[in-house]
């Protein structure tokens, strides 16, 4: 299945920050685990993700550190900082109040809001 | 091999659109991995080499693209803050040496002072562009180019009150240099740690020889500040309780040392007496803190304190006492705004320092850092009633020409630290000795 990608992009932000909020990761792991854990729906594709990355390592929401593989090859791990954490569980309060919405339109509007 | 061909045109191809060529490098690197990566799961999957390469390569999305977007990120950054903050400093001491100079033989000295800050924004931006990473290449050279200064100094320059003054804010730019030292030493094991040590005896044999007890004791802390922070980061890759039994044994020793030939020889221990309780010796050894005291205990919140007739006693207020006067001239809320906007610039600092990654970056910014700040806190020490040792300088607010060049070029270093830090790494630096 694949997905309207506004609506994908939008949030890899909130995807990335979990995965890290789990573990830290480098990049390649990233999209790989993504990829599994959506049942392939969300193929990130490399190009987006680092310029993201870098762009919340710059805003101090992750870290990096260097970490040699046992390949002996030097990995660029990253982390997830407190401030990281903060905008995760915004953006997953967000992202449900958000569904909620869709799903209540969906339903036809018949729920709570009636005299709204 | 024929796939990196393709891999390297692509990694260009990123790189070129980034405009900022210092961030090359680690950019490179991370997508040559990733590509890497993605190259052998497609292998995993059946594909042959050339195959799987090709189809990571295609994965990956438009290079050009890639790289405009990264070259948004990837900035050098100026630290605008910690620039505004050293000019608030210097504009707040020329005020506070013209409001001192009102006094009787206190001149402003607004020419030299003027050239010396002047020569000190050069000094600084000179620092800013070439990259701090000099320090980590070339310690040893810098090194002996600071020895040599020193030297040579202490030969020519005049012996004002008993010393040779310019000397000692020379050696400011020591701890600096040491953190390039340090730097060098790495996983040279207890050795390392020793070495350090014995390049460290030679500013303080010049710092004795000056003589600046307070020189050398700034440095000193300076210096134990950054090997311990190397040993707990495991540069040396020794055990760290080891690693800190050889810094803090022969430390303890000569701080012992220094106690027991202070109590044993009678004048010194009286004249430290004498300092700590005044009044014991009031127009002697205790002078200039009877008089510090008297100032202060006559001080208001806000407004000139009343001393009664003929009030500054006290010689050398802007160089060495500008604080305490301060206090009494206007007031204790000048001393709580000028140490706010200190305590603010050391803050902002120390924050942009802890975020260092690179080792070398962290040692550099710190160094200047705790430099800094150490000249601070011996000034304020010494400026609330203390007169131990010498004041030194505070920086940019009491009047010293050479402390002020010394200052603005450690600043300018560290601002260098902060605007290229994020993306320097150890690994490239140094030599792999593995």
């Amino acid at each position: 299945m694949s997905i309207n990608k506004n609506l994908i992009t939008g949030s890899t932000a909130m995807l990335i920050l979990k995965l890290l909020d789990g573990e830290d990761m480098y990049g390649y792991q990233m999209i790989d685990t993504l990829s599994k854990r959506s049942d392939d729906t969300f193929s990130l594709k490399a190009g987006t993700l680092y310029p993201l990355l870098h762009d919340l390592e710059e805003k101090n929401m992750v870290n990096s550190y260097e970490k040699s593989a046992d390949n002996g090859r030097l990995r660029k791990y990253y982390t997830i900082t407190k401030k990281g954490k903060g905008m995760l569980s915004e953006k997953e309060d967000e992202w449900k109040a958000y569904v909620r919405a869709i799903n209540q339109v969906l339903r036809g509007g018949e729920s709570y809001a009636i005299f709204c | 091999m024929q796939y990196s061909a393709k891999l390297n045109e692509f990694i260009e191809t990123i790189c070129e659109q980034i405009r900022w060529k210092k961030a090359h490098n680690t950019v490179s690197e991370e997508i040559r991995n990733h590509v890497i990566d993605q190259k052998n799961a497609f292998m995993d999957k059946g594909l042959d080499e050339e195959t799987a390469m090709e189809k990571a390569i295609k994965e990956m999305g438009d290079p050009v693209l890639i790289g405009t977007e990264l070259d948004r990120t990837h900035r050098p950054k100026m630290e605008w803050n910690i620039f505004l903050l050293t000019g608030i400093m210097i504009i707040l001491g020329f005020g506070i040496r013209y409001i001192a100079s009102f006094e009787p033989d206190t001149p402003f000295m607004l020419e030299r002072s003027l050239m010396a800050t002047l020569i000190g924004i050069a000094c600084m931006i000179g620092a800013y562009f070439i990259d701090f990473t000099f320090i980590g290449r070339y310690p040893k050279s810098i090194f002996a180019g600071l020895t040599v200064l020193s030297i040579l100094s202490i030969l020519l320059s005049p012996v004002i009150r008993g010393k040779h003054l310019y000397v000692q804010f020379i050696l400011l730019a020591f701890p600096t240099v040491m953190a390039g030292i340090i730097y060098n030493m790495r996983s040279k094991g207890y050795l390392g740690i020793i070495l350090s040590g014995v390049f460290f005896i030679i500013p303080v044999l010049i710092g004795l020889r000056i003589p600046s007890m307070s020189v050398v004791a700034l440095i000193s802390l300076c210096f134990l500040i950054l090997i311990t922070m190397a040993i707990i980061k495991g540069w040396f890759n020794v055990n760290k309780f080891y690693g800190m039994l050889h810094v803090y044994i022969p430390t303890l020793a000569i701080v012992i040392t220094g106690f027991i030939k202070l109590m044993f020889y009678s004048h010194k221990r009286e004249r430290f007496l004498n300092i700590i309780n005044p009044f014991k010796d009031p127009l002697g050894d205790g002078y200039i803190s009877a008089r510090m005291r008297e100032m202060l205990a006559a001080t208001k919140f806000m407004g000139r304190g009343d001393l009664g007739s003929n009030p500054y006693m006290i010689p050398t207020i802007n160089t060495d006492y500008i604080l305490t006067y301060l206090i009494h001239r206007l007031g204790w809320l000048s001393f709580i705004v000028v140490m706010g906007i200190i305590s603010f610039f050391i803050i902002r600092s120390f924050k942009l320092c802890y975020k260092q990654k690179s080792i070398l970056g962290k040692l550099v910014s710190m160094a200047v850092l705790v430099t800094f700040t150490m000249e601070v806190i011996f000034y304020t020490i010494t400026n609330l009633g203390l007169p131990i040792m010498g004041s030194l300088t505070l920086p940019f607010i009491s009047y010293s020409g050479m402390s002020t060049i010394v200052n603005m070029t450690l600043i300018g270093i560290m601002l260098s630290v902060f605007k290229s830090g994020d993306i320097v790494k150890d690994s490239l630096l140094l030599p792999n000795d593995e």
